[in-house]
């Protein structure tokens, strides 16, 4: 076996779990996850073989699975791209530019809830915020990879991740 | 900079793979297909040789051989769909058959096509090319290979401590006579140096041990060479589970293809 063969079953050995994790939360399916993951991995060990050179890989799984994702969405026509982005254009409100909660405490409003039923409202956001705050607060990536691995700045980010967890908590607490 | 909201993490570390997916999807990315292991021990097979070396071995096999043209040695990786996965099907896997010397080879050679099949359906499914029609067909010819590997196989194995036990992935080493196991040893000296060719370093470290202990000995009929104590029916019960799955899924996308068409 060649070393690069070895080094990429040792980088499946370390992520396969995470980017399973993360496209699941991302699909409803399951099944559908695990290929993506699959097939995730195989875009970046042929890519690999070609000869390419994969600066950092655990960033680039993440960008691949990411584009298979987008691509799923997009077979999928039930789901509209407005869906998608919903909430978060270049617009701000009055609400956005005096931040009243820090981030912290949302944090730790979100927190005080079962875990089952905060992963349920986390599922039901928009896409948009479910992606960064899975990526943020189950993945634990800073907002600078984060932002890295979805294209944005890492202001960006920490803004929809404020945003997202804004929603999260408003509808942990409605239910309630 | 690691953060995380607790709750909603330990949730979601339900989302996991099990042993099996993971193996699979091993499998499907690296061609090599992992032993399936159920009982501790290595599967010296797929410890020795891994999906590509088995691939490699059974091309050079055939060229040597059977003398064929270069149509059957590229038809060995060909997948359903192929232009020339008849030939694989027809010719190559039919000498293969042939070839086998003793009981126990046979029983290996039916297992290795059921596996085949197996591997077949994974990438497919991997590269969406999988739809119904082909995994009944493949599914249907995975039961013939283990129904027909089980009834050449016969009983499980006992566990027989001291006498040779080099039984090959599965093979109930405890049915046959002393000469097959010489024969047995030998085909496997000269499968592993055809196979020292191709990536036979395989997986794991256990099947690196495995593949040392076997060339080391000279495989008198006294000496134990490995034991591998894997029952044959479930191992190939597990794989017609994988395969079941890929079926099912198929279906299901199938289904929903059909509703979103009607609506």
């Amino acid at each position: 076996m060649s070393k690069l063969q070895k080094d990429f079953e040792t980088a499946f050995e370390a992520y396969n779990a995470e980017l399973f994790r993360h496209a699941s939360m991302r699909l409803k399916d399951r099944d559908r996850a695990m290929e993506l993951t699959q097939e995730c991995f195989l875009k970046v060990w042929e890519y690999a073989q070609k000869g390419e050179d994969i600066r950092d890989l655990r960033p680039f799984l993440y960008r691949t699975l990411r584009n298979l994702i987008i691509d799923e969405y997009r077979r999928k026509k039930s789901v509209s791209l407005e869906a998608m982005v919903e909430g978060d254009e270049d617009s701000r409100t009055v609400e956005d530019l005096l931040p009243s909660d820090d981030s912290n405490t949302l944090e730790a409003a979100v927190e005080r809830f079962d875990g089952k039923r905060a992963m349920e409202a986390l599922q039901t956001l928009p896409d948009a915020y479910r992606e960064v705050l899975s990526l943020r607060y189950v993945e634990g990536l800073s907002p600078g990879e984060i932002g890295d691995i979805i294209g944005e700045t890492e202001n960006a980010v920490s803004v929809r991740v404020h945003r997202g967890l804004k929603k999260l908590k408003v509808l942990l607490e409605e239910t309630s | 900079m690691k953060k995380f909201l607790h709750n909603i993490k330990d949730e979601a570390s339900h989302l996991r793979l099990s042993e099996a997916e993971k193996s699979a999807m091993r499998a499907a990315i690296f061609g090599t297909a992992s032993p399936v292991q159920l009982h501790p021990g290595p599967s010296m097979f797929g410890a020795l040789f891994g999906y590509q070396a088995r691939m490699t071995f059974a091309g050079l096999l055939l060229v040597m051989v059977a003398g064929m043209g270069t149509a059957s040695a590229a038809a060995q990786n060909s997948l359903p769909g192929d232009a020339l996965y008849p030939i694989k099907l027809s010719i190559n896997e039919k000498v293969e058959t042939l070839l086998a010397p003793d009981n126990a080879a046979k029983v290996a050679v039916q297992v290795r096509l059921a596996e085949r099949r197996v591997d077949e359906a994974q990438t497919l499914s991997a590269q969406g090319r999988l739809d119904a029609a082909t995994a009944d067909t493949l599914s249907a010819n995975f039961e013939a290979h283990a129904a027909e590997a089980l009834a050449l196989a016969g009983p499980e194995p006992e566990d027989t401590p001291a006498a040779p036990q080099a039984a090959m992935m599965m093979a109930p080493a405890a049915k046959v006579p002393s000469t097959e196991d010489r024969s047995l040893h030998g085909e496997t000296r000269t499968m592993m140096m055809v196979a020292s060719e191709a990536p036979a370093e395989d997986t794991a470290t256990t099947s690196e041990n495995a593949t040392d202990t076997v060339l080391e000995k000279e495989a008198p009929a006294s000496e134990p060479i490995i034991e591998v104590r894997t029952s044959l029916r479930a191992t190939l019960q597990l794989k017609s589970e994988l395969l079941k799955e890929l079926r099912n899924k198929v279906l299901r996308y199938e289904q929903e293809r059909a509703e979103e068409r009607d609506r």
